[in-house]
């Protein structure tokens, strides 16, 4: 699965999750600034990953899960898996498309394509 | 109105035992009663740990609804110490999920709607009237103040008011594990549930009931009732933020907290030990702690805090009422049970949390809060007779 | 008997929902973060609580209390599996994969009020009840302390349940003030319901017998 493919498949459920045009969502759009998104909204979007890209994610790895999706973030924020509050949600306020479809090629079963 | 409303009787089911002494000594002495899920299987989830009501173990009947269990023992005993007997309580207040339990075949998921339960509930304490109230995890909480406010209004002269749940059921234990709400630390069981620490990461499922006997104080006098406890405040305030997240200025529990103290007519400065809604959530605790903050000012840092959830976990609808027997408890002990596995303090969370060993106060007032999903907050004012 | 004073200061009735509750809602709440907690139920609920709220909202407080009352219980869905001889391993084995956090949310017999509270941005007392016509006299009266205590100005109580058959929900509003002590109104008694009805028919029976009478002054309550 190549990146196209796996954007492709994001948008749609983002377009159904977050009550948006599918056509107008960019890779370079905010989840949360641009396209309103809340915990409850990052929640289903991490559920829907698990069952269309059969990545593995583990309940209690919701919680590292923000702290290594700061890994893709073009600046660094904090260091390693320990963020704190406040870096947590910098990271959450950062997060763009782009951040999620990095996350899901690198998780892939068979690898990014 | 102008006579008070006395608190004449407790009882509770706890993860800790089937009394309200068993509750309060595990408490006092700061002894974990969180270990391993064991009631069914739990497969891959993160989540490993809980605390049962003792005795439950695995022998839990597919169609037993332990909330019923729990609740008619913990109103038994409540009775039992108020010196009344079923067909004394005029109106019977509790909260409750309802239960539900994954089914075997064809039946429903359901076992009890809230409803149902409370009208067993009910039976049970001999009540005509009854109230299933719902705040989510305030619901204990809002259960007594609603009660103080009917003997108040004069329609009631004795009310059994608190909660039970049981959630620690195969259905509702995923469901909180797809939230995302429970701990999943890599740690022994008993430390799991750390409120204020900085390692926290979500509360500990626990199950139980708790209810008191609230009675006017001119019925109470004419039967020679003495009080354990007057209840003197109930504030009660709606985040109107978010379902499940805490509000970040912490407007919506200080209006409660605060509401508590104006009911009551007493200033913080009054209030000798807060027993902390606490549930070792990232989000609830420095909110809890930012409220306390605004509402006391130059005292919140004198007056101890703490959490009984650190030993017994999170009873849900039943917890509210489970802590507000305990804070019943301190004030005739003069003992301030302590918050245990608060080894790692967060910047966040500045206050006195009595960590782990309890402490002796003279106490003359005690402010019990809860606070739930959906932004209910719930705070009692408790006064020693 | 209890005797409460209170004024009758706007109200919904069921014939007042335009249209199907979601449909309503969505439209109400402009949110779709708020709709999403909603069901065919909850949002009559969530209708009836926005529009009864906004007739009071030149009140100005944001301290209005709101009491939501229904016997809806939604809570219990399973996801679908494929036979096998072990259902409930099967089950349990999607559920603790794959639960849909959002739906389970939607169940929580709350959810109106919350999103009504949300969306009216309302901070005062609130409940839930679960329950039926049986539990409205017990909750006027708490209303009417809530009032008098002065933990709200206004309190606003709200009864929704399913419709004929199960069908999209139905519901029935009204808000409430305390009046002074000394007002001088007219009186309604309120019976103690007998049998199973829906609160509903109660707030609805409340709403016709008050408007009866001259609403232009307090009218006072007798609960019993």
């Amino acid at each position: 699965m190549d990146r196209g493919q796996v954007f492709a498949e994001l948008r749609q459920h983002m377009a159904i999750t977050l009550e948006v045009d599918e056509t107008s969502i960019t890779e370079d759009q905010l989840l949360v600034d641009d396209l309103d998104a809340d915990s409850i909204d990052l929640l289903q979007l991490i559920l829907a990953l698990k069952d269309q890209f059969s990545i593995s994610v583990r309940d209690g790895e919701v919680k590292l899960l923000l702290a290594e999706l700061a890994r893709f973030l073009p600046d660094q924020v904090g260091d390693g898996d320990q963020l704190s509050d406040a870096q947590l949600a910098e990271v959450t306020r950062r997060l763009k498309v782009g951040t999620i479809v990095d996350f899901v090629l690198e998780r892939l079963p068979s690898g990014p394509a | 109105m102008s006579s008070d409303v006395w608190v004449t009787g407790l009882g509770a089911v706890t993860s800790a035992g089937w009394t309200v002494d068993s509750a309060w000594d595990a408490v006092v002495h700061g002894r974990s009663c969180i270990g391993a899920v064991e009631r069914f299987p739990i497969f891959d989830a993160a989540t490993r740990v809980c605390g049962p009501v003792p005795g439950t173990g695995t022998a839990v009947g597919h169609d037993d609804v332990l909330a019923a269990r729990f609740g008619i023992a913990a109103l038994t005993e409540a009775l039992g110490d108020a010196g009344l007997v079923p067909g004394d309580v005029d109106v019977l207040i509790a909260g409750n999920h309802g239960e539900r339990r994954i089914p075997a075949g064809d039946e429903s998921t359901v076992l009890v709607t809230p409803q149902q339960l409370v009208r067993r509930l009910a039976d049970a304490a001999g009540a005509d009237r009854s109230m299933a109230i719902y705040g989510a995890c305030a619901s204990g909480g809002l259960a007594i103040g609603t009660a103080m406010q009917l003997i108040r209004a004069g329609s009631a002269d004795v009310v059994v008011a608190g909660g039970s749940d049981s959630m620690l059921r195969d259905y509702d234990f995923f469901q909180f594990c797809n939230l995302y709400a429970m701990s999943t630390r890599d740690c022994p069981a008993a430390e799991a549930c750390c409120p204020f620490d900085a390692r926290r990461d979500g509360f500990v499922l626990s199950e139980g009931a708790g209810f008191v006997v609230l009675e006017s104080e001119g019925h109470a006098r004419r039967r020679g009732a003495e009080p354990r406890a007057v209840l003197a405040g109930f504030g009660s305030s709606q985040n109107a933020y978010h379902i499940v997240a805490s509000p970040p200025d912490a407007i919506g529990p200080s209006r409660a907290i605060a509401g508590s103290l104006r009911d009551a007519g007493v200033a913080p400065e009054a209030v000798g030990y807060i027993n902390a809604h606490g549930t070792s959530t990232r989000d609830n605790d420095w909110c809890e702690s930012l409220a306390v903050a605004r509402v006391f000012g130059d005292a919140a840092s004198s007056v101890p805090i703490s959490s009984n959830k650190s030993v017994l976990g999170h009873a849900m609808a039943a917890a509210g009422a489970v802590e507000a027997v305990l804070s019943v408890r301190a004030l005739e002990t003069g003992v301030v049970p302590p918050t245990i596995n608060l080894d790692e303090p967060d910047a966040r969370c500045p206050l006195d949390y009595v960590p782990g060993t309890a402490r002796e106060a003279d106490l003359r007032y005690v402010m019990s809060n809860s606070f739930g999903f959906g932004g209910h907050n719930s705070t009692l004012l408790f006064r020693r007779p | 008997m209890t005797a409460v004073k209170l004024s009758l200061l706007s109200w919904f009735h069921p014939g007042d929902l335009a249209g199907p509750p979601l449909g309503e809602a969505r439209r109400l709440a402009q949110d779709r973060k708020i709709v999403r907690m909603l069901d065919d139920v909850s949002a009559a609920g969530f209708v009836a609580a926005v529009t009864t709220l906004a007739g009071v909202a030149e009140q100005g407080s944001d301290d209005v209390a709101l009491f939501t009352v229904s016997a809806w219980d939604s809570s219990g869905a399973l996801p679908d599996v494929a036979d096998s001889d072990d259902r409930q391993g099967a089950l349990a084995r999607t559920l603790a994969a794959s639960g849909n956090p959002t739906e389970w949310l939607r169940t929580l017999c709350n959810a109106a009020l919350c999103q009504s509270a949300i969306s009216a941005k309302v901070h005062g007392p609130s409940a839930h009840f679960v329950g039926g016509a049986e539990v409205v006299p017990d909750m006027l009266a708490m209303i009417g302390q809530t009032c008098v205590d002065g933990l709200a100005p206004v309190a606003v109580l709200v009864a929704f349940d399913a419709g004929p058959d199960g069908g999209p929900g139905r519901s029935a509003g009204i808000a409430l003030a305390a009046a002074a002590a000394d007002a001088d109104g007219p009186v309604l008694a309120v019976a103690r319901p007998q049998g199973e009805r829906s609160a509903v028919d109660e707030i609805v029976l409340l709403i016709d017998q008050a408007t009866a009478l001259d609403a232009d002054r307090p009218i006072l309550l007798h609960l019993p």
